[in-house]
């Protein structure tokens, strides 16, 4: 079975649930290394990382212990598009090894629907070799969703006119000076440039998060770098906004990952409203917007 | 625009229908041959076929063209071939002398397996049933291209050309190249036999399990309890991906990245093809490498593609095999994204333009054209 969305104490409760239903006798869990659960079951577990899967220490005495009696968990372990790469072929041949198998992941995808294969080739690799996505997928398997509440605005701050010429400058000499660099490196260090202009508007108390560390403020968070575990407190405004991205995450999956762990669900950009920002903002509500359609599309958890 | 090729099901079982196909073959064609390789594909349509041959009591040819730098493990699984159904087999297992090209090695971009007088350092002796000599008048013999010799395609033509009235079958399926296939099923080679491909003297190609994926080729070789090369197995434990896994030679510009992992699946072949082939060493250390024989990244000591491929074309060793370079080179488009594949070529000693240049403008200029735009 698939299970999207589900909480760490949701995770628990099914897994235990399974293994008294099905009497399990061992319980192997793939998970990878920023979301290593702790379930508590009524038989031996075993954990291993996502990136020791591959290894040789592994393999072959998964595959010979693996079988009908045992269930595989795969916590949290779409980290790559690439349907074939290594790691998911490995994990391949312990899934095959038995009819058990639970995967669980916060979000049905890191880009779009497409990911989901790799998901449904966790279930059954063979079935869907080849394939691309389809709805009719949804109904076929057993895959459910919980929806995330979430709620996203940005606030614009105001760009004096000699700002925006110095962000044409910037632009300009980024593209002038590119070389053999992948074109890709201009919006990302455009969006880093433009940082400077938020810079002013960082309230004390507040909440931020940015891509590295050059604010310097205590409450600017990094995705290599936060903890969030008591958030509340830095939260005053109106709308309990959890918190305020300054920067989006280069990778979609550093922003997914701060998504999981943090647990914010109310969430504000401050833009600058100059294109660069525009473009990254209207990134980030289309992919929300393929979440938001695929929890309509597939079964609901209850 | 370019027209996509789309997978369709339908309710029949892929297995009945190649067992409809071989009959219809059976029934108009009295000469068959069927080609193996010692991979899973060939073997799979070696047991249709003699399944056949069997029930109509008739023998057919079993065609298997020996490059000696092979698996060891492909020559066991043609010999099993040979002898699955010995009464109603004809072996035709070519080993003579012909050019293959040598990815692994400038010194030696060519090889010529079987080559006379260096018998004591060929990879295996010859096999006592073997044809050692080529079946087919030389004043006759075509060669497609003479700067390259005679080389693997010219064996393959001028055999069929000289067997007349003949169906060749191969085990081509379509997933494993939709543009190849499309290639060949472009016109039905006899009557509306669209898996088939016309040749010359009144003969065929057929192509009777086109439409098998690759699960209904492995339940096949299950169901059946055939054998099938241990390459397969040695690269399923390694951890490749199933469509990943295939046997061909091992020198080539499409194969030499087994050479990394031979040492490991085949020892011994390892050290008889050290001793054969000049490179074989360095196919082994680079072959997977992005900045060697990969050639995804560039080197350090060059600023652009263009600059690579200009060293290695200056540095070439072999003075007619570079004139094919130039020549090439001067019909395509100059900007780093053509530049990287003619470096490929040229790294991967691809004299033959088995891996064609995408000559068309640098995706990178679009890219930066997209973010202009946006930005």
């Amino acid at each position: 079975m698939i299970r999207i969305g589900l909480s760490e104490q949701e995770k628990q409760k099914l897994v235990n649930k399974y293994c008294q239903e099905y009497g399990i006798k061992k319980v192997f869990v793939l998970y990878f290394k920023k979301f290593k659960p702790d379930f508590s079951v009524p038989c031996e577990i075993e954990y291993i990382e996502y990136s020791d899967i591959i290894m040789y220490k592994f393999f072959y005495r998964l595959l010979e212990e693996i079988d009908d009696d045992c269930l595989v968990v795969v916590n949290e372990c779409l980290r790559t598009q690439n349907r074939s790469e290594l790691t998911y072929n490995c994990a391949h041949h312990y899934l095959n090894q038995t009819k058990h198998r639970v995967i669980f992941e916060y979000f049905p995808f890191i880009e779009d629907e497409q990911d989901l294969m790799i998901l449904l080739d966790f279930l059954n690799k063979s079935k869907y070799y080849g394939k691309s996505f389809s709805e009719d997928f949804l109904a076929e398997e057993n895959i459910k969703v919980k929806p995330i509440p979430f709620y996203f605005a940005a606030e614009k701050i105001a760009i004096n006119d000699k700002q925006a010429e110095e962000y044409e400058r910037k632009k300009e000499a980024l593209f002038a000076n590119l070389g053999k660099k992948d074109p890709d490196t201009v919006p990302r260090n455009l969006h880093l440039f433009v940082g400077k202009y938020k810079k002013p508007h960082i309230r004390p108390d507040q909440q931020y998060i940015a891509r590295n560390g050059r604010y310097n403020k205590p409450n600017v968070a990094t995705y290599q770098k936060y903890n969030f575990s008591n958030p509340k407190t830095l939260v005053t405004t109106e709308e309990g906004i959890d918190c305020i991205i300054l920067d989006f995450a280069h990778r979609r999956l550093d922003f997914n990952d701060y998504l999981k762990i943090s647990g914010h669900r109310k969430l504000k950009f401050l833009s600058t409203g100059l294109p660069v920002d525009e473009y990254y903002n209207e990134e980030f509500i289309n992919w929300w917007q393929r979440v938001s359609d695929f929890h309509a599309k597939a079964s609901l958890y209850q | 625009m370019i027209s996509m090729l789309k997978q369709v099901y339908t309710n029949k079982n892929v297995l009945e229908a190649s067992r409809k196909r071989l009959k219809k073959i059976f029934d108009e064609y009295e000469e068959i041959i069927v080609s193996i390789s010692g991979g899973k594909d060939s073997t799979v349509l070696a047991n249709l076929a003699l399944q056949e041959a069997n029930k109509q009591g008739r023998k057919i040819g079993m065609f298997f063209l020996d490059e000696e730098v092979v698996y060891e493990s492909t020559i066991e699984q043609v010999k099993y071939l040979m002898n699955l159904c010995p009464e109603n087999t004809n072996p035709i297992w070519f080993q003579f002398e012909f050019n293959l090209t040598n990815t692994a090695s400038y010194a030696e971009g060519q090889l010529k397996c079987w080559e006379q007088g260096k018998h004591k350092i060929w990879m295996r002796s010859k096999e006592p049933e073997s044809i050692k000599h080529k079946p087919w008048d030389r004043e006759q013999e075509t060669v497609r291209d003479k700067n390259k010799g005679f080389g693997f395609y010219d064996v393959i033509e001028n055999f069929q050309n000289n067997r007349p009235n003949t169906a060749f079958l191969i085990g081509l399926r379509a997933t494993e190249s939709m543009n190849r296939w499309r290639a060949v099923s472009k016109n039905p080679g006899y009557k509306d036999w669209f898996w088939s491909t016309k040749l010359q003297n009144g003969s065929i190609a057929c192509y009777p399990i086109y439409d098998w994926n690759f699960h209904d080729v492995w339940k096949y070789i299950y169901d059946e309890k055939l054998q099938y090369s241990k390459i397969y197995d040695h690269m399923w434990k390694k951890g490749m991906s199933i469509n990943e896994i295939r046997v061909s030679s091992l020198l080539h510009e499409k194969s030499f990245k087994a050479l990394v992992e031979l040492p490991e699946f085949e020892p011994k072949t390892y050290n008889r093809l050290l001793k054969r082939v000049k490179g074989i060493q360095a196919g082994h250390l680079y072959g997977k490498e992005n900045k060697m024989m990969k050639v995804r990244k560039l080197p350090k000591n060059y600023n652009s593609w263009r600059e690579y491929r200009d060293f290695l074309l200056k540095t070439y060793p072999d003075p007619d095999k570079k004139k094919i370079f130039e020549k090439r080179f001067a019909k395509h488009l100059e900007n780093e994204y053509v530049a990287k594949q003619q470096c490929r070529q040229l790294i991967l000693n691809d004299y033959e333009n088995n891996l064609p240049v995408k000559n068309k403008p640098d995706p990178r200029i679009e890219t930066i054209k997209k973010w202009r735009e946006i930005l």
